[in-house]
This record gives C-alpha cells, structure tokens and sequence, in this order.
C-alpha cells in the first residue's frame, strides 16, 4: 500500500509542473534518441571498419633467388607467429598469373623472363589488424632472411586507426554534453515541483513520515522521466533505423539489444538527477 | 513526560529561547500564552523536534533533545498531533484522505486506515463530509479535520498553535470543546493562545513567555 501511494505521489509530481516536466520529457527524448542514433550508427561503422580490416592483406616479398622449398618452410615459420590466421606462397608462376589477371597482358609480352618476385600473403588475426601491431609484425618480418620487403596498406589502415579514435572522442563528448544538460534539466524539474509541493512535504514532516519515504515520489517521478523520454527515444530511434533502410541502406544492421543501454541510461540519469535535487532541497523548505 | 531544562536557543544568531523550565505531565491541559513574537511557536517546534536548542534540554517521553537522532525524529511526531491556526490541510484531496494520509505516510495498512479515519471522523462530527474537498468547509469545519488528523495516530499530546486564531468566538468554543473531550480522554493539551475569552473560560494552568522567558 505504500508502494502505491508513492507512485500516486510520483505521478502527481508531474501534474503539479506540467510545463516544465512535458519540457523535460522531450530534452530527455531527444538527447537519448541522439545517444541510440549514436549507437545505431557506431555499430554499422564498426561492422563495415572490421569487415575492411578483415580483408587486409600483409604480402612479404622475398629476395630474388629464394627458392620454393626455403619459402614453404619461411611461411610455416610465420604460421607460428601468434598474429598470423592463415598464410599462402605465391610463386613465379601465380605472381605471373595474377600480373596478367590485373593488368590485362602477360609479362612475358614484354620481357623475356619473369621478374617478379616471389611472396608470401598473410592474414591476421583480429586484434592484430591494427596500425602498431601491422608496424611492429613488420618489423619482425623484414628481419628475417629472404625477406625483402614487407607491404601492406599503410597509409589507408593509420588514417583509420586515427579517425576512429577522433569519431570515438567526439561522439562521447557530444553523448556526455547531452547526458549533462539532462541532468540539469531533470535535477531542476525535481527542485520545481519540490517547491510547488512544499504544503505536502511540510505535513509528511508533521506526521512522522521517514525521510527516504518522503523522497521517494520525486525520486520515482525523475525515475519516470528519464524512462519515457528513453522509450520515446528507442521507438523513434527505431522508426528511423527502418526508415534509413527502407530509403537509404538496406544493408544497414540493427539489433534491439543496442537499445538497452538507452533506456539504462534513461533509468539512471533520471535516479541520479532526481536523488542530487531531493537531497539537496528538501533540506531548504 | 515532557520537561524543558534551561533552554536556550537562537535562530540565526538571535536570542529567541532564554533560559526557559517547565514541565508538563500526562494528561495535563495547559495554556501557553504571551504576546506576538514571545517565543510560543518556537517552544511547539521545540516539543516535536523541529528546532533542538543550543544549551539545555527538551525531554519528551524517552526522547532527548541533546541525544536524538535524525532518524528517531519522525517516530516521536507519531506519538505528538500538532494543529495551527492556519489549518494545514492538502487542498487537493478528501476529508477522509486528509486525515489518511497522516497514516498512509508511515505505513498503516489501508483495512486499518479506514476503521481509524471513521472513527476520528466521528469524534469530530464530520463523517458525512467525509468526501468533501477542505475548500468546501467552513473555517471551523476545516479546523476540526485538521484536528482529527492530528489524533488519528492516538498520540499522548496534542500541540495546538493558536488553533482558535483565524475562528470566530462561538467556533472558536466548538475547537475548544472538542479538545477539552479530547483531553478529558487521557490526551494531554499544550495550546498556545491570545485569547482571554479562552483563558476566562477554561481554568487550565497557564505557562507565561514574554522575550522569550518564562515568567509564572
Ligand atoms: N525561522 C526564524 N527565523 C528568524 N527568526 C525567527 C524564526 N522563527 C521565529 N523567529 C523569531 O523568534 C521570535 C519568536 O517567534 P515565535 O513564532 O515563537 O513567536 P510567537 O510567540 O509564536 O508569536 P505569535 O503569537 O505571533 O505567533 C520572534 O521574534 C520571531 O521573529
Ligand atoms: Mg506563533
């Protein structure tokens, strides 16, 4: 019975600073639907980042002469290498098949004998498709005898690296800007509609009313705030994702569960807010 | 049951308890009088906790002012019904819910809530405006609600400030004798008043403040 007069209590928080609570509802809805956007759109880069790393390739060229049986046991020497996923030698004869598969005539159209080198082709295993670790295999590599030159796309996989460090740090700023103007607003709503409920308050205190019961409305309005403004959020959030595939990408990826963290969010920036203002002016009526 | 022992007290730096004694036993109707600003409300805040004083000690049933805890506050205005000249009631809900929620705040289940308010209701002679919003009442009636809330936890003392204040005499003797009833029940009374007519009419002992002393 006394769960249900608290959340009567709650719900009429509301009623008491309308304008002010519908006002925070919507900044609630908007800065969380920015946060699930945020997430939508992080997970679909992050698929499309890791399926290009996946596809990045490390060719070591060996030195003219290497012969094929030096160069098997070198690429079983490299299937040990704890960054290696799968390797394969390329001979004279494939670099020469794959010269004229890429460029349209034989190399034997123009030279007499081939020169291109022999090479072995890695892959690598997820946590190593990374700038430093690529620098650091390579490193290990050219080290090695017979190895000439170690190449990769260099250039393209640093700029990666580092422009998602940057989208990462923005993205997070931008979220926390948006999670601390929240808190401003529900902590300020909570503070109004203590005041406009001072009457009852004062009484709860004439009565004998613990303290943590007379908290507890508003603790649970700012509780409801934040959970419709993050459900609001999701289902926009949402309608958007399928917007976006229906006119835009259809290979764009969504999962529900992505939308988890919104309404945590919402639940937790709405506890928090609300505790901070109660515990700060209930004090000063 | 209750006893003041050299009270002092200041509210931002100004002296508004001196050196105030007394004491009031169970089941006693006394009169706290003395002009406006004398120190009579303050005194009431003193009983229910609401203002501690800076030397001495407030008693009340086995709670000490100098030992209290934050925590034990509301217990002890569980045991205490105060009533003010303004009334206090909650504009946006019932007689019947006025008076519920002084239970419905520290846990009464609501099978019991019912019994409890009806029969303060009664003791007041307002169960039929029981549903009745407080705007709806007349002055005297909305005292007699406020009233009724502050017994319907059985407490052993009710503290009324002036509850006669904003009432005209021939109500002002309707509160007067349903706290009499009240007291004659074994409630003690401890009312703060301006009024003579009040003072002439009932023969209760009086506990005088002037400048914040006591003179008997
Ligand atoms: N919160 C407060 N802040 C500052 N001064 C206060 C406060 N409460 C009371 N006072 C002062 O304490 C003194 C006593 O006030 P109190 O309300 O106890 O008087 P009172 O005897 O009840 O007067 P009245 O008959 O007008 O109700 C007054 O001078 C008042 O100005
Ligand atoms: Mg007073």
């Amino acid at each position: 019975m006394s769960f249900w007069f608290t959340i009567r209590e709650g719900f009429k928080g509301f009623s008491r600073a309308r304008l002010s609570t519908t006002l925070t509802i919507i900044s609630i809805f908007f800065s969380h639907y920015m946060i699930a956007l945020f997430l939508m759109a992080s997970y679909n880069f992050e698929h499309w980042v890791d399926d290009f790393r996946s596809r990045v390739e490390l060719e070591v060229f060996l030195e003219p002469g290497t012969t094929d049986n030096e160069a098997q046991q070198l690429r079983r020497q490299m299937m040990d290498y704890k960054e290696v996923e799968k390797s394969r030698y390329i001979s004279k004869d494939e670099a020469a098949a794959r010269f004229e598969k890429e460029f349209g005539r034989s190399v034997f159209d123009v030279l007499q004998s081939n020169p291109l080198p022999t090479s072995i082709v890695l892959n690598l295993k997820p946590p190593y498709r990374r700038a430093a670790a690529l620098e650091k295999l390579t490193k290990k590599l050219e080290a090695l005898s017979f190895v000439d030159e170690v190449v990769y796309p260099r250039r393209v996989i640093t700029l990666l690296d580092r422009y998602m460090k940057v989208v990462y740090l923005a993205g997070a700023l931008v979220l926390l800007l948006l999670l601390l103007i929240t808190f401003v607003l529900i902590y300020n709503t909570i503070r109004l509609t203590i005041f406009a409920r001072r009457d009852i308050i004062e009484i709860m205190q004439l009565v004998g009313a613990k303290r943590n019961f007379i908290k507890r409305p508003f603790i649970i309005e700012g509780l409801l705030q934040g959970v419709i403004g993050a459900s609001l959020s999701m289902a926009a959030a949402w309608g958007s994702l399928h917007l976006a595939q229906t006119y835009i990408l259809s290979s764009l990826a969504f999962k529900p569960l992505y939308l988890l963290p919104v309404l945590l969010s919402g639940l937790v920036i709405g506890y928090i807010s609300a505790g901070f203002s109660v515990a700060k002016h209930l004090k000063e009526i | 049951m209750i006893e003041f022992y050299n009270v002092h007290t200041s509210i931002r730096d100004k002296k508004i308890l001196n050196n105030i004694t007394f004491r009031i036993l169970k089941g006693e109707f006394v009169f706290l009088t003395g002009p406006s600003g004398a120190g009579k409300s303050t005194i009431l805040r003193h009983i229910y906790m609401d203002v501690l004083p800076d030397n001495g000690m407030v008693v009340v049933e086995n709670y000490n002012s100098a030992k209290i805890k934050d925590k034990e506050v509301p217990l002890l205005r569980r045991k205490i019904g105060v009533v003010f000249q303004d009334f206090k009631l909650l504009q946006d809900r019932t007689v019947f819910e006025n008076i519920a929620f002084a239970l419905r705040v520290t846990g009464v289940s609501s099978r019991d809530i019912k019994r409890r308010v009806m029969r303060v209701l009664a003791e007041v002679n307002l169960g039929h405006k029981r549903s009745q919003y407080p705007v709806t009442l007349s002055g005297g009636e909305q005292q007699r609600v406020a009233i009724a809330r502050a017994i319907v936890n059985n407490p052993f003392i009710v503290l009324a400030d002036e509850p006669t204040g904003n009432l005209d005499a021939e109500t002002s003797m309707e509160i007067m004798d349903i706290l009499e009833r009240i007291n004659r029940q074994g409630t003690a009374v401890l009312m703060a008043t301006h009024s003579q007519e009040i003072l002439q009419h009932f023969p209760h002992r009086h506990i005088h403040v002037e400048g914040g002393e006591l003179s008997q």
